[in-house]
């Protein structure tokens, strides 16, 4: 059974795919804040990002400490092709309601 | 700028999300917190937010509270001495504090032991004016809002069953009384609307306590008959156990329905009276909230207004509340001030108890400190480390925890039986302490605030320590730093346990004082036995007669010197409306009844006029004898002898015209440590009262081996005559000491704990201090120090802890006792006796807490202690 993305875990992949390889905590929550000026906590991103590897979505693994960090790893994710092949079905299935929709007309009328 | 984020914050992070998740979390946040330039609030909030982690079914490291758990209680049981102590120690803390907390939820939360208490809600105006019967009749007929309301009222009376005569709290009540708060008989029924109409017998439905204790639970009760004062009852219904009536604090032992009531007759008949003042409590209808139900009474009292303006005018309009606790204003503001000092009594205590398991689990730290360096050289982490130490104290914490119910469940026995045995006429006799769910949860609550409290102690010394240095084989342990903090705690508990134990010793020197008292009248060789007549079984007539007889038998029994009657006693007196002109409005007066020669027979002075003679009768004009404060206050500077008061409260009673003939001293009337209160008193062979008398006797020897001849006078009586008490006046005056006695004795038990607790925490930290000095002591004695130079060594530190805790204690002293002003009688707060007393007392402990340690240390051979560790 093919499950559906929801909204924040659809923006949460899309900016992973944006950032290529350098992809983890804090530059994706920069890229969503910067591209969505959506304010987004910790907590919620790590909990999506935990899901999402839960159910095959993406990998992640540890590397890179440095100073900056106090000396911790940093905790990169990269999309599997199960993410990639849901983000398609999603982003598909929207243009389909979208099509032929017109919001600005719709909503003076 | 900051340039670490709050270590705290960060701990708490690593501790919700464990391993290296946490770990990359925590190196985001400090990424990003130093780009941001800081901003505590910022990373506390996002910490929070990693609760959504934690939370998540997809997280991917669980905190393992498990390994946790089995490790901290492996440790516990390797050690169990100091475990026990900690657990001892907080059970001592957290049971009183859970004795006291169930004294205020009785006060406050409680709800009645009835189905659905949380829809039974209390009626009245704040304590403002009662509600009157009237009111409950015009009102209780068409409320919406609720499926019924039910009239009460309290009162105190007595009970005959057979020959045994006792006194009970009974309600009086309107027949829907059950059917209101849903409560079932175990046996019979409980009252119907035809129990109120007019030729109904009297019933009664008896407490299950009764049932138990006069009848022994006999299953055929029913239709037996009891007296209450002057009346019997036929026993249709049997409450159920644990059901007491809803006028707390009260103990409610006989239902009867208000109107078969003989004291309310002559109220209920007069078509334009109020009726007698009653409480009202009703049932939500289902679906219905308070406020919607508050909100009809509101329009229900508007009406009452306009039907009787100038009874209501000036009364506070109704209001609906849920039924919590203690519902009658009065009785919570005479229960507040002590419940208040008890609670902060008992947090002390508590305070000291958790200081105490702080300076044991820094010890433990201490000596534990190469297993934590060697523990993070294989590479547990910090925050491993603090989560297995919180682990510990929450064992600790809980273990106490429940030996602290456990105790606190004693306590509660002990105090509501001595409660009710001591304090037997104040609403302190009702107070039942119990262990409820809300009791347990605070009671768990407080054992983990102290759990996560004196966890602190051994984490704010850092669990950073140099592992080089740490794993050394002879390192120096707990010196510095450490031993401050166990220093800086001891003194805080010599100062919090000698605030307790001054404040003990005021309550005590202000019972002393007050018992030193002179109540103005004497009290050697004097007893006396209650006496009553009721109707219809005396008239005025043949009580008078009654009374005239048994004085005349009494004064001609041996040993006897003299006799008189009397109305009131110390704490027990009638009142009277007076004034000193008819039209003025009268004012309240306290009253008795007395025989002629009281004032002779109990040596109170009668300072000016005459005294009460045989000739004045009820046919003679009235007269009346005041005291000196009443007399002061209605005629001051001029002659009170030959004024006219004005005896009654003038609402459609006509007032009687009393002549004063003398003024008599003033004694105490209510109790020792009163104020001036104006009292007057009449004849009783010229004023018919009510038969309710004391029969005096003052006798030549010991009063109380006259006791049995004076009961067997009393019962030539006649089966009618009720007799009630009967006690000496030294025992009455000693009774009459009851609240300032039990205020000073509860703070004396818990100075004590107090004072066990701390001398625990003393002597702790003096015998680890001379354990730790091993070496020096060993070095001193090799270089020539005497065994006494030792031992004053020890002592030295000892009491220079225990007299800092002294100045520190004595200031805080001077403030906190402060508000204890209204508790002390004739004694300042800043009591220099009591203040140095309890100084002296904790020199003297301190000594001798040291004496085990410094003689330990006098006796080490600096052959044994020089060779390495």
């Amino acid at each position: 059974m093919l499950e559906y993305l929801g909204e924040f875990e659809q923006i949460v992949l899309l900016a992973i795919v944006r950032l290529g390889q350098s992809a983890y905590g804090v530059p994706i929550r920069h890229e969503i804040e910067k591209r969505t000026g959506r304010h987004v906590s910790v907590g919620a991103l790590y909990s999506t990002l935990d899901r999402l590897e839960g159910k095959g979505y993406v990998h992640s693994w540890f590397a890179d400490a440095t100073p900056l960090r106090g000396g911790r790893s940093k905790r990169y994710f990269r999309l599997l092709p199960q993410g990639f092949g849901a983000l398609a079905r999603s982003k598909s299935m929207l243009d389909r309601m979208w099509h032929g929709v017109n919001v600005k007309r719709e909503f003076h009328a | 700028m900051p340039d670490h984020p709050p270590r705290v914050a960060e701990r708490l992070l690593r501790w919700i999300v464990p391993g290296r998740d946490g770990d990359a979390i925590a190196g985001d946040l400090r990424e990003t917190y130093e780009q941001r330039g800081g901003g505590s609030i910022w990373y506390w909030m996002q910490v929070m937010t990693c609760t959504q982690v934690w939370l998540s079914p997809y997280r991917r490291t669980v905190p393992d509270f498990r390994r946790d758990l089995h490790y901290a209680l492996r440790v516990i049981r390797r050690n169990p001495g100091y475990a026990v102590t900690a657990m001892l120690c907080l059970a001592l803390g957290i049971g009183v504090n859970a004795t006291v907390f169930s004294l205020f939820d009785g006060m406050y939360f409680r709800m009645l032991p009835v189905p659905h208490p949380d829809r039974v809600v209390a009626i009245d105006r704040n304590g403002a004016m009662p509600v009157f019967w009237r009111d409950y009749v015009s009102l209780h007929g068409d409320l919406d809002a609720f499926s019924g309301v039910t009239a009460s009222q309290a009162r105190g009376t007595f009970m005959d069953v057979e020959r045994t005569n006792f006194g009970i709290v009974a309600e009086t009540v309107s027949t829907n009384y059950a059917e209101v708060l849903q409560v079932r008989p175990i046996l019979g029924r409980w009252f119907s609307p035809a129990d109120e109409s007019a030729g109904a017998e009297p019933s009664v439905v008896i407490s299950w306590r009764i049932w138990e204790r006069y009848f022994r639970r006999d299953p055929n009760v029913l239709d037996q008959y009891v007296r209450i004062e002057t009346q019997s009852y036929r026993i249709i219904g049997v409450a159920p156990d644990g059901f007491r009536g809803i006028s707390p604090p009260a103990l409610i032992d006989a239902w009867l329905p208000l109107v078969t009531f003989p004291i309310f007759r002559p109220q209920l008949r007069d078509p334009r009276g109020s009726g007698p003042p009653v409480n009202l409590t009703g049932r939500l209808a289902p679906g219905e909230t308070a406020e919607r139900a508050g909100a009809e009474i509101a329009v229900a009292d508007a009406h009452l207004r306009q039907a009787y303006p100038s009874v209501t005018r000036f009364a506070a309009p109704l209001n609906v509340r849920i039924f919590r606790g203690i519902t009658s204003p009065e009785s919570r503001q005479s229960m507040l001030p002590i419940s208040v000092l008890l609670l902060a009594v008992v947090v002390i205590v508590l305070l000291i108890a958790c200081v105490n398991v702080a300076n044991l689990l820094l010890s433990r730290a201490a000596v534990r400190q190469r297993e934590m360096a060697l523990r993070r050289a294989l590479g547990a982490s910090r925050g491993r480390l603090i989560r297995q130490g919180l682990a510990e104290s929450v064992i600790l914490a809980l273990g106490g925890a429940m030996l602290g119910i456990l105790l606190g469940h004693w306590t509660d026995h002990t105090l509501s039986a001595w409660l009710a045995t001591s304090a037997p006429q104040s609403g302190w006799s009702g107070v039942s302490l119990e262990m409820n769910w809300r009791v347990a949860a605070f009671t768990a609550a407080v054992a983990l605030i102290c759990a996560v409290l004196f966890s602190l102690a051994p984490a704010l010394e850092g669990s950073s320590t140099d592992l080089l240095t740490a794993l050394k084989i002879d390192a120096p342990s707990g010196r510095g730093g450490r031993s401050r903090q166990r220093d800086f705690y001891v003194i805080s508990q010599v100062a919090l346990s000698l605030v307790l134990l001054i404040a003990a010793s005021l309550l005590l020197r202000a019972l002393q004082r007050t018992a030193q008292i002179n109540p103005g009248f004497a009290t050697d060789h004097r007893m006396y036995v209650r006496l009553f007549t009721p109707e219809p079984d005396f008239t005025p007539d043949s009580s008078t007669r009654l009374f005239t007889g048994l004085l005349e038998a009494a004064r001609a029994l041996p040993g006897v010197r003299d006799a008189t009657l009397s109305f009131a006693v110390l704490g027990f007196m009638d009142g009277e409306c007076v004034s000193a002109d008819r039209n003025v409005p009268a004012v309240h007066a306290s009253i008795n009844v007395v025989e002629p020669n009281y004032f002779e027979v109990m040596h109170v002075p009668v300072l000016r006029g005459r005294n009460f003679a045989s000739y004045d009768r009820p046919s003679s004009p009235r007269v009346v004898m005041i005291n000196e404060t009443l007399a002061s206050r209605w005629w001051p500077g001029q002659e009170a002898v030959g004024k006219v008061l004005w005896l009654g409260c003038g609402d459609g009673i006509p007032r009687v015209a009393s002549t004063v003939i003398g003024v008599v001293k003033d004694s105490k009337y209510g109790a020792l440590d009163e104020g001036a209160r104006p009292f007057f008193y009449v004849s009783r062979l010229q004023v018919w009262w009510n038969g309710f008398f004391a029969l005096i006797l003052h006798t030549t020897g010991d009063p109380s081996g006259l006791a049995v001849s004076l009961l067997k006078l009393a019962r030539t009586g006649g089966p009618n005559l009720r007799i009630y008490e009967l006690s000496t006046f030294d025992e009455l005056v000693e009774r009459s000491l009851w609240r300032v006695r039990w205020q000073a004795s509860l703070l004396g038990g818990f100075g004590l704990l107090a004072i066990v607790l701390s001398v625990i925490g003393l002597y702790g930290v003096v015998a680890y201090a001379v354990a730790q000095r091993t070496r020096e002591i060993g070095v001193r004695v090799a270089v020539g120090a005497q065994s006494i130079d030792i031992q004053w060594l020890v002592l030295a530190h000892a009491l220079r802890l225990t007299t800092t805790g002294i100045v520190v204690g004595l200031l805080l002293s001077a403030i906190a006792t402060r508000s204890l002003r209204s508790f002390l009688y004739g004694v300042s707060p800043v009591d220099p006796i009591a203040f140095s007393g309890a100084a002296l007392v904790w020199i003297v402990i301190s000594m001798l807490a040291s004496y085990i340690p410094a003689q330990r240390a006098a006796r080490v051979d600096p052959a044994i202690s020089l060779r390495y560790e």
